[in-house]
């Protein structure tokens, strides 16, 4: 599907950066989670699970997975594109518009010293930013496939939505658990 | 030791004295280690309740983190996921001595997996898959200290029973028995040399008549 963005079609080079930044975040969320566990996962693992062709190169995947000082940390998170999108994520989510990239390479850095997985509520704010991207992309390039897939992300997430909250209250969850795996 | 089967001899009496000096000491002995016992009972009792607390609360948290991965992966990808683990967890099983009571030792092995031990996909699932696994992790370990205590304590109370059994019974049956018999023997004892002088009296007056006749 990259190699369409070489094809000249409308919106192609648009839908190109999107997917190769939705690759982006897939790979950072699963380095988190590799990196959660009390004992490290072998470095080998990185290679099997991180997906190539995004903006990302793999090796500094790699290299963030054996960083353990903050400063190295926050410093080679800050050259991602993952930064600024994350801290967007947090402001929305936490209603602060002082939050920077460096807070959230530094709230990241706190999770990942503390092996802890990230939370769902900054998960689901990312995934949020996401389709408003790609909603906004749609909008620019009415004519090509974007559009489409903008309905079908949005549509997966209001299913994924629907089934959770049906799921959620048959297993007797509380309201307010359910609406932290909501994507609205 | 019934008090017929003794010869109130002087053999007698040491041989009554040497067992009742060894029961005492014995007693003592006892004694002390039930107060031992009794105190590490105390110890572990707190400790297991403690971790039947922490046991409680990470099944509650395995439960709900359980349900919130079949509410968002549902009960097919939990189960793929579940089925998916090759490694099974295990225990291992020692025993640590305590006043001379084997208590269980158990520790765990391949309880704590990293993801790729695990075995399901990284691609395939989410993190809410990884959050049901930990907490379950979590609570197959507090099972294994649980129960490691829990067997401690059933253990360290069966034999305190049994030796609280001994100590009340040297200290109310067997102590007074050979009590009671060193007393007999030292009665017997008294009165058989009072025999011996109220004869030995009889003669001497019965010779001194005799003499006197003459």
């Amino acid at each position: 599907m990259l190699d369409l963005g070489a094809s000249g079609c409308s919106g192609c080079q648009e839908l190109n950066a999107y997917l190769r930044f939705e690759i982006d975040i897939t790979n950072m969320r699963n380095l988190l989670r590799l990196h959660c566990a009390e004992e490290a996962c072998d470095v080998r693992a990185i290679d099997q699970t991180m997906i190539p062709g995004g903006r990302i190169p793999i090796d500094l995947f790699r290299r963030l997975y054996g960083i353990e000082t903050e400063g190295e940390f926050v410093s080679a998170f800050l050259a991602t594109d993952i930064a600024p999108v994350l801290a967007q994520a947090v402001r929305e989510l936490r209603q602060d518009p002082n939050f920077s990239s460096f807070d959230a390479a530094e709230l990241i850095w706190q999770r990942w010293h503390q092996r802890r997985r990230p939370v769902h509520e900054i998960e689901r704010a990312v995934t949020r930013i996401r389709l408003h991207q790609l909603e906004s992309l749609s909008r620019r390039h009415p004519f090509s496939v974007l559009p489409v897939l903008a309905y079908l992300e949005r549509k997966k997430y209001e299913i994924a939505n629907l089934r959770a909250i049906a799921r959620g209250k048959a297993f007797g969850l509380p309201s307010e658990r359910i609406w932290q795996y909501i994507v609205l | 030791m019934p008090v017929d089967d003794i010869k109130p001899t002087r053999s007698g009496l040491l041989l009554v004295k040497r067992r009742m000096a060894l029961a005492e000491r014995i007693h003592r002995l006892l004694k002390m280690k039930l107060d031992g016992m009794m105190l590490e009972l105390v110890k572990l009792t707190e400790q297991t309740a403690r971790e039947r607390r922490m046991l409680e609360e990470q099944y509650s948290r395995a439960r709900e983190m359980v349900a919130v991965a079949a509410m968002m992966e549902g009960a097919t990808g939990v189960l793929l996921a579940a089925l998916s683990v090759e490694t099974s967890p295990a225990y291992t099983a020692g025993h640590r001595n305590v006043f001379g009571v084997r208590l269980p030792e158990l520790e765990p092995v391949m309880v704590k997996k990293t993801l790729d031990q695990r075995g399901y996909g990284i691609l395939g699932t989410s993190s809410v898959i990884d959050d049901a696994a930990d907490a379950y992790e979590d609570l197959l370990e507090a099972i294994i200290a649980s129960a490691e205590l829990e067997g401690g304590v059933k253990r360290l109370l069966d034999d305190i029973e049994r030796t609280r059994r001994r100590v009340n019974a040297l200290e109310f049956k067997i102590i007074p028995d050979l009590e009671e018999t060193r007393r007999f023997i030292e009665d017997r004892r008294d009165e058989m040399e009072r025999q011996e002088w109220t004869r030995l009296r009889r003669i001497k007056k019965i010779k001194a008549k005799r003499g006197t006749g003459l």
